[in-house]
């Protein structure tokens, strides 16, 4: 209620008669000539070494918590990115985002916005990187998009399946080039295990397992002040007014309203790798069913389930099972075969497979899921070249729908029937879990 | 009686007829609405449970909403209507509609309720949050608009149109999002007519309802408005997202005309959206459309070519096929990057030489990979094969390796006559290549000729490269023994003694009894390089079946050399064990403390049993307490294995820490 939003909304009518225009013809002028498309390495284009800053794609920041941090440090890796901003509700970490950015450019030049919308409104910015909290992402995103800004968000792309489906008009409204933070794409251990199951090294498949770990629980907290430097109300943002607890405030994945435990929080990273593996980006499962255990309500106040098996099924009969259960280190996915399968440890990032033939055919261990470098990578390219990104909106809303479907399915307790064409269920309750109102003034 | 008995059966239809959860949903309610953060969530959580278990049992739906209504309407905390909207939210019809017309006129639970009506998509609903709109302000005028417009109802224009040119800016935005979300034509009209007007603090809004007005008339096959609105936005003036974005939607929508449009743009000075254009080339029907575009190839700058190879390449006929393999020699690289990239799911073996021709023209390591892996995806089976073979068997140097590579790549196993014939070679470049590709695709059949092989190895420098293709090898043979009968039939075979010397060294990978006889019997080889690798060997053992062997090189060995190099081998088997420590183990330290010679080999001996984890190694080290030259090693063991033992054998391990304290050196 206190929040002032802007008159305007960033970007949009301001740009044309603006100096940037200038700048932006004269970086694409000069990247037209001096860079390629995402199939061009970078360092053919001198993209490893010295870039002009003219050059250089400018991006910020909009969400600093630690997973931001980690994949900043691969955004900063690029030398022909500059970060110029942040934004954070909470002021410690953003300044601490600041210092980061800073320390990395030996300046003082990083701005702060602590209302993202100004920093979407900033001519100089050309992209940003989205890792606010999961209940952000959307909105954040279609924000930006509105604003003209490519982007870079972190899984999951959305809260809901309605949501989801937003966020890909408004990117296809806007030309916006998107990425969405499901890196593993990006990553040559899971990309070898696709390219052994398109190839049909383990014969036709018909399953795909997945595990993920076992719930968290939060314990029952009770109100508190909010402590100062944070902006709870846009730390909030889209999602209803409840207190500020402090342990559902840092345990947000485990609420419904703010998160959705590890069968969306990792789930969608293998859902994703699934539907690329199948070349199903543009469409889903037709069938939902699981059963699951939730926290004990007498001890914990979070409502994501705390072990789960889930399962669904493809037209064409090919399933997929996931579970949540067992510890943090133990999460895999395997694809399995008529004549075999093939498995990825994201723990250690080691493939195995049967028969162990298949082995042979990996060139190179790679670097694991941690580093988005490459990810990043083919984000800057596509953001040159226009091209869609390895992890487009309608693929990233696919995979993350069916984990949502999944999740409707176990609060549900009930099976359901998916039209991925209509993208509506067979089961009046679980269409009207599709959709959540936002709080004003938040829409998309 | 029998009036009895029908009275208890209706009286039993009655109770089992009865709402089931009557009696424990009041108590429930009364619970959930004292509800606070910090309590237990106990009658939240079943109440969810009964919300589940209502799917599809419209009876226990209506009861719960009714629960929900109470909910709402007693003293409840403001955290339990939150929890009472959010289960309305599923289950809610026209009954719970009076009580959340309430909430919705109070700024604190406006959001709540909107929530709660949000999927309701009934007239009702719509009617409540149309009544309620005029009435509220600020924030909750915005939360009703935004309702309103994903109700996506026609009853609500009248009233969305007003409030699009309110004072307030943000209800105004609102509203226009609200009106395009409906988007009939009444509203079309609005947003047209704001369109016009052109005001630059609801501009983003106006511009975003357009591009929705559009969309849903392209839907609805209204084509020709859509263009027209689409038309007025493809202005310069527009910001470039914009521009690009329609851009996209017009190639979409207007089918036909976009060839025409892309060409437009391709010839047009907007350098901007010519990747937008480029990359719809890729999604063009007509069958013609690849060589239109190829055409304009050489009329695009180098980047902007390789924008279009691209797009070419995800047409995949035959003419974009043809103009990709054109500029495979390309003398820009980026072009030449773009189309080897692009060739290799693509075409066939006509794109063979090509490739082989721009793999002899480059220096760079990553174009080198690029060849490589596009002549590893060509299709066309055999054939392609052959001509990649004949391509190799003409090549030299790192273009030779490289086919090596494509070939063991394509044909996996197949290939290993091929490569093992390529080790013969004295080029460096393509036999390392061929033994790494052996290393990946041989199996145990090929173990014997791979060894041959590395006794007839031409090049020194490659050995490590060959011993490691043979090693790899081995492990593919479960059964250990086969692994030994090979080696030492190699072995029989070969009277040359740095041959023997190799095969001698890769019984350690078998280590079983008769690869053990084998390397004693070479202890007594005329030849001193034969008999030092076998001792190196030995040392390098990987379990105690070796001990006795290398006990007897140390006392009896012919240099001290070896005799040092049992020492250690002795002391790393006796270090493996150390954890499991056993009766047996102390013997061997035993053993070991017998046959030093000096101080220094004493130190070692103590630094490994410092790790072992038995009582018995105490009364090995404390000895040593009093021997100056080792006192600090002693001392370190002493205390390293107290506290290892201490938790099984408290008293032997505070004696020796108390007798540490009590010993002079």
């Amino acid at each position: 209620m206190q929040n002032k939003i802007p008159s305007v909304m960033p970007g949009i009518m301001r740009q044309k008669d603006s100096p940037r225009i200038n700048r932006r013809k004269f970086l694409h002028q000069a990247v037209m000539t001096a860079v390629a498309p995402m199939i061009i390495p970078g360092a053919v284009l001198g993209l490893n070494g010295a870039v002009a800053p003219s050059n250089r794609i400018a991006f910020a920041n909009i969400g600093i918590g630690g997973r931001a941090r980690g994949v900043m440090r691969n955004f900063l890796a690029q030398t022909d990115v500059i970060f110029t901003a942040v934004s954070d509700c909470r002021s410690d970490r953003m300044k601490s985002a600041k210092e980061m950015i800073d320390q990395h450019y030996n300046n003082k030049d990083c701005r702060m916005y602590p209302d993202f919308r100004e920093l979407l409104a900033q001519k100089d910015i050309d992209a940003v990187f989205i890792a606010t909290g999961d209940r952000w992402h959307t909105t954040a995103s279609i924000y930006a998009a509105r604003a003209g800004k490519d982007m870079y968000c972190e899984k999951p792309i959305s809260m809901t399946i309605s949501e989801g489906r937003s966020l890909v008009e408004a990117c296809r409204r806007y030309g916006t080039i998107y990425q969405g933070g499901t890196q593993r794409r990006s990553t040559a251990s899971y990309r070898f295990a696709v390219e052994m199951v398109r190839q049909g090294k383990i014969g036709r498949l018909h399953t795909v397992e997945i595990q993920v770990w076992t719930g968290p629980t939060i314990p029952h907290g009770k109100p508190t002040p909010v402590p100062e430097g944070w902006d709870y109300d846009t730390w909030l943002g889209p999602v209803q007014w409840r207190p500020f607890v402090p342990a559902r405030v840092n345990g947000w994945n485990y609420f419904w309203d703010t998160g959705e435990g590890p069968i969306i929080g990792m789930g969608c990273h293998y859902t994703d790798q699934m539907q690329w593996a199948l070349r199903r980006d543009h469409t889903g499962p037709v069938e939902f069913e699981g059963h699951c255990e939730w926290p004990d309500p007498a001890k914990f106040m979070s409502e994501t389930p705390v072990l789960a098996e889930t399962h669904c099924r493809y037209a064409d009969g090919i399933k997929c099972v996931m579970y949540s259960r067992k510890t943090f280190k133990d999460r895999y996915i395997r694809y399995i075969g008529d004549e075999g399968w093939v498995q990825v440890d994201d723990e250690t990032n080691e493939v195995t497979a049967e028969p162990k033939s298949i082995l042979n055919l990996r060139d190179t261990a790679g670097i694991s899921w941690t580093n988005a470098g490459d990810h990043v990578r083919n984000l800057i390219e596509s953001i040159r070249s226009r091209r869609p990104t390895i992890c487009h909106p309608e693929a990233a809303h696919r995979a993350q729908t069916i984990c949502q479907a999944m999740n409707i399915g176990l609060r549900l307790g009930k099976k359901l029937r998916w039209d991925p064409v209509k993208e509506c269920f067979d089961c009046e309750e679980a269409n009207r879990m599709r959709h959540r109102e936002p709080r004003a003034p938040w829409f998309i | 009686m029998k009036s009895l008995i029908f009275a208890v059966l209706i009286a039993l239809g009655i109770i089992l007829t009865m709402p089931l959860y009557a009696a424990d949903l009041s108590q429930l309610i009364a619970d959930a609405a004292k509800y606070e953060s910090g309590q237990s969530v106990e009658p939240l959580q079943k109440i969810e449970q009964l919300i589940r278990d209502s799917v599809g049992k419209s009876d226990l739906q209506a009861e719960l909403e009714t629960a929900m209504i109470k909910l709402l309407t007693s003293n409840s905390t403001f955290e339990a209507r939150r929890f009472a909207c959010q289960q309305l939210a599923v289950i809610g019809t026209d009954a719970s509609l009076p009580v959340l017309a309430e909430l919705l006129k109070n700024e604190e639970t406006a959001g709540i309720a909107c929530l709660a009506l949000s999927c309701q998509r009934l007239p009702k609903a719509v009617e409540i949050l149309s009544n309620t709109l005029t009435a509220v302000r600020g924030r909750s005028r915005i939360q009703l608009i935004i309702a309103l417009g994903n109700h996506r109802d026609m009853q609500s224009v009248r009233l969305l149109t007003e409030m699009v040119r309110d004072t307030d800016t943000d209800v105004a935005c609102a509203a226009i999002i609200a009106l395009s979300k409906i988007a009939d034509k009444s509203s079309c009209e609005s947003i047209a007519a704001l369109r016009k007007e052109a005001k630059p603090a609801i501009a983003w809004a106006v511009i975003d309802a357009s591009l929705r007005v559009a969309e849903k008339l392209v839907a609805d096959g209204d084509r020709k408005e859509a263009l027209a609105i689409y038309m007025d936005l493809l202005q310069p003036t527009q910001p470039i997202n914009i521009q690009r974005g329609v851009l996209a939607a017009l190639f979409s929508a207007d089918k036909h005309g976009a060839e025409k449009r892309i060409l437009d743009v391709l010839h047009g000075s907007d350098s901007m959206l010519k990747p937008v254009a480029i990359a719809a080339v890729g999604l063009l029907k007509s069958r013609g459309a690849s060589k239109k575009f190829m055409a304009e190839l050489p009329k695009l700058q180098p980047c902007e070519q390789a924008m279009m190879i691209e797009a070419l390449a995800s047409r995949g006929d035959g003419a974009a096929v043809a103009a990709i393999r054109e500029k495979i020699l390309s003398s820009d690289v980026v072009v030449r990057r773009s189309a080897i990239a692009a060739i290799g799911k693509l075409d066939g073996a006509t794109s063979v030489p090509l490739l082989c021709q721009a793999l002899g023209k480059t220096q760079d390591d990553e174009e080198i990979q690029a060849i490589g892996s596009a002549l590893s995806d060509l299709k066309g089976g055999k054939k392609t094969n052959k001509i990649i073979m004949e391509e190799m068997k003409r090549a030299t140097g790192n273009t030779r390796s490289t086919l090596i590579s494509v070939i063991a790549k394509r044909c996996g196993h197949a290939a290993v006559p091929v490569l093992i014939e390529e080790t013969a070679g004295t080029d460096v470049a393509p036999v390392k290549a061929a033994f790494h590709s052996l290393a990946r695709f041989t199996t145990g059949d090929d173990l014997p000729v791979l060894l041959e092989r590395l006794v007839s190895l031409k090049i020194p420098e490659l050995r490590s490269d060959a011993e490691s293709a043979v090693v790899r090898t081995m492990a593919r043979i479960e059964n250990i023994s086969s692994r030994t009968d090979v080696v030492c039939a190699a072995l029989d075979k070969n009277s040359n003694n740095e041959s023997r010397c190799m095969l001698l060294r890769l019984l350690l990978n078998c280590a079983d009894a008769k690869a053990l006889a084998t390397l004693k019997a070479a202890l007594k080889d005329s030849n001193p390089d034969v008999r030092e690798t076998a001792i190196r060997t030995l040392t390098d053992w990987p379990d105690n079946s070796a001990w006795d062997t290398l006990i007897e090189i140390r006392k009896q060995a012919e240099k001290d050399l070896f005799r040092t190099l049992a020492l250690r081998g002795l002391v790393r088997l006796a270090t493996k064990q150390n954890a499991t420590a056993d009766t047996g183990s102390m013997d061997r330290y035993r053993q070991l403390f017998a046959n030093v010679q000096n101080d220094d080999e004493r130190k070692l001996v103590l630094s490994a049993l410092a790790g072992a984890v038995h009582p018995d190694a105490l009364q090995l080290a404390l000895p040593l307490l009093s021997n100056s030259a080792v006192r600090a090693e002693a001392e370190l063991a002493v205390k390293k294995i107290a506290a290892a033992i201490k938790d099984k054998n408290p008293q032997a391990a505070q004696d020796a820490l108390k007798k540490l304290k009590t010993t002079k050196p």
